[in-house]
């Protein structure tokens, strides 16, 4: 399925799509288990209006990598048409999760019957799984013990497991230790836009997890609400930015998600880059001797 | 979901449970079925794509094992898809 340029909004049609920042400066690959994706956004296909606005958006947002959840077949359907007619599985690899789950044992079902699609599908995606184990349904915050059980447990069935996790550093290193091939904790409540609620945990985990292990894949998931808050993520050196709900659900979520595309890989390089310390006062950018002044300092 | 009364009776087709007929549970609702493989009962139940996966009592089922696996009156089953997710 192709998109036409005139369906698209000038400056992504200008661009020919994802639109990159420099021909320079790239951000590498990441490694998450066997997996290594080009591009450090994975993005969401929930909650857009139509399987055609998901479309291109995915195609803006440079990603190649995209979450999906799995659902009771509609019987008697009959209209025929699956989101999986609507995503370029040359280009993408899908990554099942077990959203709306809320015990382990039943995140676990999930997660098997999704590698039993993308086996079917031959997708890459087969052998991983975003494990979102939920423990209230207001706050949509994870169930910790759950989320730890089937870590375990999926750890053990051969599953690269990414899980989704809250801001607390102590559970953070245990879902590690359980097996865990990434772990993701969130900015803040799934949905919430409320962005990065406690940098300073995420800087915990990041210290803890990645002490003696530097690339030990870390994913800020959820809580995204624009793209500055990606762009944090990234600063505060994760690998990637996993988003659904800020592209979705943007007035304009094709545009949406190529802002994020930018503000990750500028994240990520401002990281790398690493800024300047804070001041309280000011530190001139031009000489201070030689200005055409006799004021006095 | 309508039918005719005697379609109940032909083995492979499912319809709104008939009572006392033979039944198995899809996705939560109780179908008439009077026994046959997985792949028929798919069959059937007229879906269109090929990204499904099915567990039978809780078991997946894989695909290239559809057609030798029985379905019994009585079994429970899941027939699941890909929907759009974060």
């Amino acid at each position: 399925m192709t998109i036409e340029q005139s369906q698209l909004p000038a400056v992504v049609a200008e661009n020919e799509g994802a639109v990159q920042p420099t021909q320079a400066i790239r951000t590498p690959p990441l490694k998450i288990g066997s997996h290594t994706l080009s591009n450090r956004l994975i993005l969401g296909t929930g909650r857009y209006d139509s399987f055609e606005t998901m479309q291109r958006s995915l195609q803006t947002s440079g990603s190649d990598c995209v979450t999906i959840a799995v659902r009771q077949e509609k019987l008697h359907d009959g209209s025929g048409r699956n989101i999986i007619d609507f995503i370029n599985l040359d280009r993408f690899t899908l990554l099942p999760n077990t959203a709306g789950c809320y015990d382990a044992a039943t995140a676990v079902r999930c997660a098997k019957m999704g590698r039993e699609i993308l086996k079917r599908l031959e997708n890459p995606g087969a052998n991983w799984v975003k494990l979102e184990v939920l423990g209230d349904s207001r706050s949509l915050l994870p169930d910790p013990i759950e989320s730890l059980k089937a870590t375990e447990r999926l750890a053990a069935d051969g599953f690269e497991v990414l899980c989704y996790t809250s801001d607390d550093p102590i559970v953070a290193r245990r879902l590690k230790d359980a097996g865990a091939a990434a772990v993701m904790p969130a900015g803040s409540p799934i949905g919430s836009g409320l962005g990065i609620a406690n940098p300073n945990h995420l800087s915990i985990i990041r210290d803890d997890l990645k002490r003696d292990d530097p690339d030990f894949p870390l994913i800020v998931d959820a809580g995204v609400g624009t793209a500055s808050d990606a762009a944090i993520a990234m600063e505060l050196g994760y690998d990637g930015v996993l988003l659904n709900t800020a592209v979705a659900h943007a007035k304009d979520p094709i545009v949406m998600a190529s802002a994020m595309n930018l503000a990750v890989q500028a994240g990520w390089m401002a990281r790398k880059s690493g800024r300047i310390g804070k001041s309280r006062y000011g530190s001139a950018s031009s000489p201070e001797i030689g200005v055409i002044s006799d004021r006095q300092k | 979901m309508s039918h005719s009364p005697d379609s109940s009776s032909l083995p492979g087709t499912p319809t709104t449970a008939t009572p006392g007929g033979p039944t198995v549970v899809v996705n939560g609702r109780s179908v008439s079925f009077a026994g046959g493989t997985v792949g028929e009962l798919l069959n059937t139940l007229e879906i269109k794509t090929r990204a499904i996966a099915v567990e039978l009592n809780q078991e997946i089922v894989p695909a290239d094992q559809h057609n030798d696996t029985r379905v019994a009156p009585g079994d429970q089953l899941e027939v699941v898809t890909l929907v759009g997710g974060g």
